[in-house]
């Protein structure tokens, strides 16, 4: 169903709300309590079941998926055009002070899984990546997977380093640890059971620990380099959905692909290079807090990230092209006999044991052509605003950061570690070259005594240069009906412009645009609002792109 | 807080147009009642339809390789044409496993082959036993007699019927190392007119072997079911002694090699591979035509048709050109050459029949699920179907 372009535009833009404002006559543009910084959970969710999703039709529904793609604005962005933290998502690139020791440490609670035996549960057989889950000696549960043979550190060190800064840029993460593990360290708990490839569901015997240890790397002295992975807090009911909402989670009442974490999570995968962002590696569970039982999504399972495709270095590929090539691309490189030859064939690689495959240099890649094995509903959806959200919160991971969750993946290889580090900084340079500037990056408003002041992320970040001026279009703002009444305009070289006379008004409405810029985006206005409280100016509203 | 009655056409044109449920004071209430409004509405979290339509067809035992019973589709015998069938598999631990399996093909031949792998056993399952027995009838297997120049027009049609049983092991010695070795029974009885091109060998007999082999592969493709690069080198001795005093007793030896030179990461590359094959029969015995070493067909000399020539012994040569448009499809421009004759010393001097043609290749990381070729020599066009890489 679709609303009369008419009104549609004045909804959003004359009213300048965001997806949870309202916006008739009757009830106000915004309330006392925006912008909201939490999303609202009031419902108890216990009720919900467990589902897991078939990773072949996800799998094929994403191949296939020709559902057009609506250039709608994300619904679950509060009024100032930022995600409210909340089940999929948390604030703290931007929001909190991040340091390399709280990177490094992450979502880590603990030091790891009590000392003492590892009691097998069960085991991951299924001939692609191996893995036990086991329960250390306090009753934890832990998940265990390992290196491929001749590739120490790629899949264990890289998934360490993206569950890092996947967590520094507001994602839930389970806690992991990089370990040792002794065959010896493991003991079968009774019922474990395993299917091996292409054999039927049978009781594990220790045999069988031997022949799926034989399939990972060890070290000289025997024992085996391991990543940890804690179960997630709650109970396990199924995975993330990247399209429509849960049927029996009632907090969940926007469509997924219109969450705008869900949307900019393409921009981080593509930073890391997270390939396998698909459903099947993320984890939807049933948790109770503050009285309240809902369930919160994890991002799990980033082995195939960066320069590791878990089983070996990352694919040539891999970030290059989807799952299934593009027909079209197909076509031609058939009628070409092999003379169609994608870049990616002839690109230049860094390849060490410790990390894998990483590309030489990122001056040519162009982050909006990235491509995960398969894309999603959310993927698709994200417009030019979710990608600049997505591409601000990077600007807060500095260097050192990178740095941070590099060390945590203990790759032991100074070399490989460097290469790695580059490779992030390279990325996130990219994404903000390409993203920052590619929208008015005005943000984080603010309207004091010494006039309109605003950050500019883009010149913030290096990545254009400062405009010739702002700007700054004033209208007097009626909440209850949403109409704006323009009453003058200032401009500047740079912030802070100067204030028209705003006596009286409750609330302003104010459209900011560069002068002149060199990005011939920065002339389409941000448009903010702010409302006056206590005799203070309190920035409430902001609409990059309506 | 309590929820307004709206009737659910009003709600959902509000909810579409994004306008707001009344009486909230604040974003939270609205977003509450939102959420009340779908409390009320739950639902299980479940599979689609074409979900449950999916996993129900991947789950059978023919794409899922688990057990049960499954449809076949093949070639029950090379130039039989076209068969299906139905199968039954049956999956026990250590990687044993039962599989029989009953087609009829174009032609009206039918078979039934039975297979059981039995469990591995030795250091890390290095040692995997089977048997293997199957009864084929046969019809209408198109020959054209013994030797090199032999004619189109020599063509006639015989019935084949073997029944066949065979017991063995493979053992993975190392890392594309592999031996095999085993014993079994080949009995069969062929019938139909020998043609122009004279008698054939064994022709109207009902004939019983014991049939021993032993093999070797040293294998440095990283999958025998698709490859782009790497290659192998393999070898077998075959004994056919024949029982009842029959004169058809004969060694059969065959070596072949392949490699795969990929250019430009594997964008492109050159494949060879050259095939011998000779039998040295015991004094006065003479070689079945049916077990003669053959050229003509989808793996040999792909523009000629199945067995066009055979004789005691053959050469097969053949270069491909190999490019990439898919990860999911390789292209391939081929060039084929084969030759019979009585010994391979013999061959360099027999004519040697050579075709060429252009191929499409659907495989997977591991597999080859489709093979199609349009090929092009002497005797015209033909179109290869088929599965498994070439080599």
């Amino acid at each position: 169903m679709r609303c009369r372009p008419g009104l549609r535009v004045v909804l959003v833009v004359a009213l300048g709300a965001a997806a949870w404002s309202v916006t008739s006559g009757a009830t106000p543009t915004f309330y006392d309590d925006d912008p909201i910084q939490v999303e609202p959970i009031t419902q108890d969710a216990s009720g919900a079941a467990r589902y897991e999703p078939d990773l072949i039709y996800q799998t094929l529904e994403g191949l296939f998926d020709g559902r057009p793609v609506s250039d709608e604005r994300a619904r679950d962005v509060n009024t100032v055009d930022e995600v409210p933290d909340g089940p999929f998502y948390v604030n703290r690139a931007g929001h909190l002070p991040l340091t390399p020791a709280l990177v490094a440490r992450g979502a880590n609670t603990s030091d790891g899984p009590a000392p003492g035996a590892w009691s097998v549960v069960s085991a991951k057989s299924d001939g692609i990546t191996l893995g036990f889950t086991i329960r250390d000696a306090a009753g934890v549960l832990w998940f265990i997977k390992f290196d491929p043979p001749g590739w120490r550190g790629m899949a264990t060190g890289t998934e360490v380093v993206a569950a890092k800064l996947f967590w520094a840029v507001g994602y839930h993460t389970v806690e992991y640890h990089i370990g040792r593990l002794r065959a010896s360290d493991l003991t079968i708990a009774s019922g474990a059971t395993i299917t091996p490839a292409g054999e039927a569901e049978r009781a594990m015997v220790p045999d069988d620990v031997g022949r799926l240890l034989a399939r990972a790397d060890r070290d000289a002295d025997g024992t085996y380099r391991v990543i940890l992975s804690r179960a997630a807090p709650g109970r396990p009911v199924g995975r993330i959905r990247f399209a429509g909402t849960r049927a029996d989670d009632p907090n969940d009442v926007v469509p997924h692909e219109h969450r705008r974490e869900l949307r900019g999570y393409r921009v981080f995968a593509a930073w890391l290079n997270h390939v396998d962002a698909k459903g099947i590696n993320s984890l939807a569970a049933l948790v109770t807090e503050g009285g309240r039982t809902f369930i919160r999504r994890y991002l799990l399972d980033f082995g195939s990230a960066l320069g590791s495709a878990a089983t070996g270095p990352r694919e040539g590929w891999e970030g290059s092209e989807p799952l299934v090539e593009d027909r079209g691309d197909i076509l031609r490189r058939t009628l070409g006999f092999g003379f169609v030859i994608p870049a990616w064939r002839t690109a230049r690689w860094y390849e060490s044991p410790a990390v894998g495959r990483l590309p030489r240099s990122h001056d040519d890649w162009r982050p909006e052509d990235w491509q995960p094995h398969i894309m999603n509903a959310a993927f698709r959806h994200l417009r030019a605003d979710d990608a600049f959200w997505a591409a601000e919160k990077l600007t807060y991971v500095t260097d050192d950061i990178i740095a941070a969750a590099v060390a945590a993946g203990e790759f032991g290889n100074p070399a490989a570690e460097a290469e790695l580090a580059r490779t992030i900084r390279e990325r996130r340079d990219r994404i903000l070259q390409t993203w920052l500037p590619a929208i008015d990056p005005i943000g984080r408003p603010a309207l004091t005594a010494g006039g309109l002041t605003f950050d500019n992320a883009a010149v913030r970040a290096g990545v254009a240069p400062a405009p010739p001026g702002y700007r700054a279009r004033w209208s007097r703002f009626d909440n209850a009906t949403g109409a704006a009444s323009p009453i003058g305009e200032t401009t500047g070289a740079a912030a802070p412009l100067a204030v028209p006379d705003l006596s009286g008004l409750e609330f302003v409405q104010v459209e900011i645009s560069a002068v002149d810029p060199a990005v011939a985006a920065w002339a389409r206005p941000v448009v903010v609002h702010f409302r006056r409280r206590g005799g203070q100016w309190q920035w409430v509203g902001l609409v990059r792109l309506p | 807080m309590h929820a307004r009655v709206i009737p659910p056409l009003v709600l959902a044109l509000l909810l579409a147009c994004r306008l707001p449920a009344f009486g909230q004071s604040s974003r939270a209430e609205l977003i509450a009642q939102q959420q009340a409004e779908k409390a009320a509405h739950l639902a299980p979290e479940v599979a689609t339809a074409a979900e449950i339509v999916e996993k129900r067809i991947l789950s059978s035992p023919l794409l899922a390789g688990s057990g049960g019973v499954y449809p076949w589709f093949g070639s029950v015998y090379s130039g039989t044409g076209f068969a299906v069938g139905a199968g039954v598999l049956h999956r026990a631990p250590l990687a044993s496993r039962l599989t029989a399996t009953a087609a009829i093909s174009t032609n009206g031949s039918l078979s039934g082959d039975l297979a059981w792998r039995l469990p591995t056993f030795a250091v890390n399952g290095r040692f995997q036993p089977w048997v293997e027995a199957g009864v084929s009838r046969l019809r209408r297997l198109q020959t054209w007699g013994v030797g090199s120049d032999v004619q189109v027009t020599d063509r006639t049609n015989v019935d084949f019927r073997p029944t066949r049983v065979d017991a063995g092991v493979t053992i993975d010695a190392a890392p594309g190392v592999s031996l095999v070795a085993g014993y079994g029974y080949l009995g069969f009885s062929t019938a139909g007119n020998p043609g122009a091109a004279g008698p054939l060998p064994g022709l109207g007999a009902s004939l019983d072997y014991g049939v021993g082999h032993v093999g070797a592969v040293l294998d440095w493709r990283p999958s025998p079911g698709f490859s782009t690069n790497g290659g192998f080198l393999r070898g077998e001795w075959r004994r056919y002694a024949a029982r009842d005093a029959a004169p058809f007793s004969f060694d059969q030896f065959e070596v072949e090699a392949a490699e795969l030179v990929p250019f430009v990461r594997e964008q492109f590359g050159l494949a060879f591979r050259a095939l011998a094959t000779t039998t040295r029969t015991d004094t006065g015995d003479d070689v079945p035509f049916v077990l003669l070493p053959a050229v003509g067909g989808g793996e040999t000399v792909r523009s000629l048709p199945t067995r066009r020539y055979r004789d005691r012994s053959r050469v097969v040569l053949t270069g491909e050109y190999r490019w990439r448009p898919s990860r999911y499809l390789d292209m391939a421009l081929f060039l084929d050459a084969g030759a019979v004759g009585p010994t391979l010393s013999d061959i360099p001097d027999r004519p040697f029949r050579t075709g060429y043609g252009i191929g499409a290749r659907v495989h997977g990381p591991t597999f080859t699920a489709l093979r199609l070729e349009l090929a092009h020599g002497r005797e015209g066009f033909r179109f290869v179907i088929t599965g498994g890489q070439p080599f």
